[in-house]
């Protein structure tokens, strides 16, 4: 048995007195061949690299489709889609749950108080009813007074059941969640002194962050009787959204 | 007692490149080799569905091992004719995470 | 049916020869995570293999505006508004 240097250089040796650049192409050919024979005889790789796509071999992968409201490209900032932007949502599909989420639901509906962990752009606040929440920004377009839904949670649950959505949201058609804005806050106006070398000056920049102040009016799980009567259809298991699960 | 006497604490400016790479550098240098790789693959099988042909590609098959058909001792070492064995940490290379650097020369 | 390549900007060129700065500004590539949409085509594929090391490649049907990139990573807002504070006063009082 040879090992695996011996045998490169087996190889690689009577090529080696020719000197042209040809030649060393050639060469590196055959010390590729000579190691692939000595370590993999298949040529496709087993799990651990294949986590990795190799490549891509098929198609031309298919690109998003973003329209905004006039049914066009978007081209400036300007142009963003109605399902980005916080307006009520339309349905065309009725909401599909599985048998055995209508049978666990009443476990969660029946145990009061329920929290939600509610994500605005992406990031979540967990909430119960009654509950004040200092935004970390100033919410455009609302006034104090105005009545806000959140229609985007991971998590809605009990004391001792919770209701998870798995890699993507809760379907907005499970829960209720309103809030009514209170008000705005604005922290101190801070000053930081900023000098620059060799200049004899202070640049002073000033910064007030703006809140919005809104209180949780509600928090509610529909019961399986609501959304039946929403027009939920029953799915046999794979296609619901949500699956209930017991805490430990 | 907080002083440990060492080296660099001895002597002042002393910068010690380690002779070898460690697993995690290993691990990182085996993906980017597996992103090149991929890089490459989707080019060629671009243009192969397009039915173009390119000499960069070709050649790069031509000449470079694939990272799973590479010996460790090529993926983490390079040649060097000034080193007691004709070996180095490819670490050593200058831009080493940036270039490609695959074979070494016949015999070595 | 023409298709794109998809070319991302993973690693700054800063510290690379002159050569493969001009290769990434003539794929218009200027700073890290910028990505540009090219036609398949061998001089577009010839630049690639000039800075593998540097960017990441997909294969696309069509090529997106910025905006649309954008928007791929733009969050739901997750909210809207219900109800406005007046229409809520006016039912108040109507009844």
């Amino acid at each position: 048995m040879f090992s695996r240097t011996t045998l490169a250089r087996a190889l690689a040796l009577p090529i080696e007195h020719s000197s042209a650049r040809s030649a060393s192409t050639t060469f590196r050919a055959c010390l590729h061949q000579a190691t692939s024979t000595t370590t993999t005889t298949t040529s496709q790789p087993e799990a651990p690299l294949s986590a990795t796509p190799r490549a891509q071999t098929s198609i031309p992968i298919q690109q998003p489709r973003f329209l905004t409201s006039s049914n066009s490209i978007p081209q400036t900032r300007a142009d963003v889609p109605l399902n980005k932007q916080p307006v009520a949502p339309t349905f065309d599909a009725p909401l599909k749950v599985s048998q055995s989420l209508l049978e666990l639901l009443p476990n969660l509906t029946s145990q009061k108080p329920h929290f939600i962990t509610a994500h605005l752009h992406d990031r979540p606040y967990l909430l119960t009813a009654g509950d004040q929440l200092r935004l970390p920004f100033l919410m455009p377009k609302v006034k104090s007074g105005d009545i806000l839904r959140f229609n985007r949670a991971s998590v809605l649950g009990s004391r001792d059941f919770t209701l998870k959505g798995g890699a993507q949201y809760l379907d907005e058609r499970l829960f209720e969640c309103r809030v009514r804005v209170m008000g705005f806050e604005s922290e101190p106006l801070r000053i930081t002194e900023k000098t620059k070398r060799r200049r004899r000056h202070v640049q002073k920049v000033t910064s007030k962050h703006r809140y919005t102040i809104l209180r949780v009016m509600d928090v509610k799980v529909k019961t399986a009787e609501e959304l039946l009567e929403e027009g939920a259809v029953v799915v046999e298991s794979a296609d619901s959204a949500a699956n209930v699960e017991l805490k430990a | 007692m907080m002083f440990k006497p060492s080296s660099p604490l001895l002597s002042g400016l002393l910068w010690k490149i380690p002779w070898r790479l460690s697993a995690p550098q290993k691990a990182r240098q085996r993906k980017r080799l597996r992103g090149v790789d991929r890089v490459v693959d989707t080019v060629s099988a671009a243009l192969e569905r397009n039915g173009f042909t390119t000499k960069s590609v070709e050649r790069w098959y031509a000449e470079m091992p694939r990272e799973e058909e590479m010996l460790p001792k090529d993926k983490y070492t390079i040649f060097d004719k000034k080193e007691k064995k004709y070996r180095k940490g490819i670490h050593k290379l200058p831009k080493w995470t940036r270039v490609s650097q695959r074979v070494n020369p016949p015999g070595f | 049916m023409s298709s794109y390549f998809r070319i991302t900007l993973m690693r700054s060129a800063i510290g690379l020869p002159r050569r493969t700065h001009d290769v990434l500004k003539a794929l218009g590539l200027k700073k890290r995570m910028a990505t540009v949409f090219h036609p398949v085509s061998p001089s577009v594929a010839g630049n690639i293999m000039k800075v593998k090391e540097l960017v990441e490649v997909q294969e696309v049907d069509r090529r997106l505006t910025k905006q649309e990139v954008h928007l791929e990573r733009k969050p739901d807002p997750g909210y809207y508004v219900e109800k406005r504070a007046g229409t809520e006063l006016r039912e108040c009082r109507r009844a």
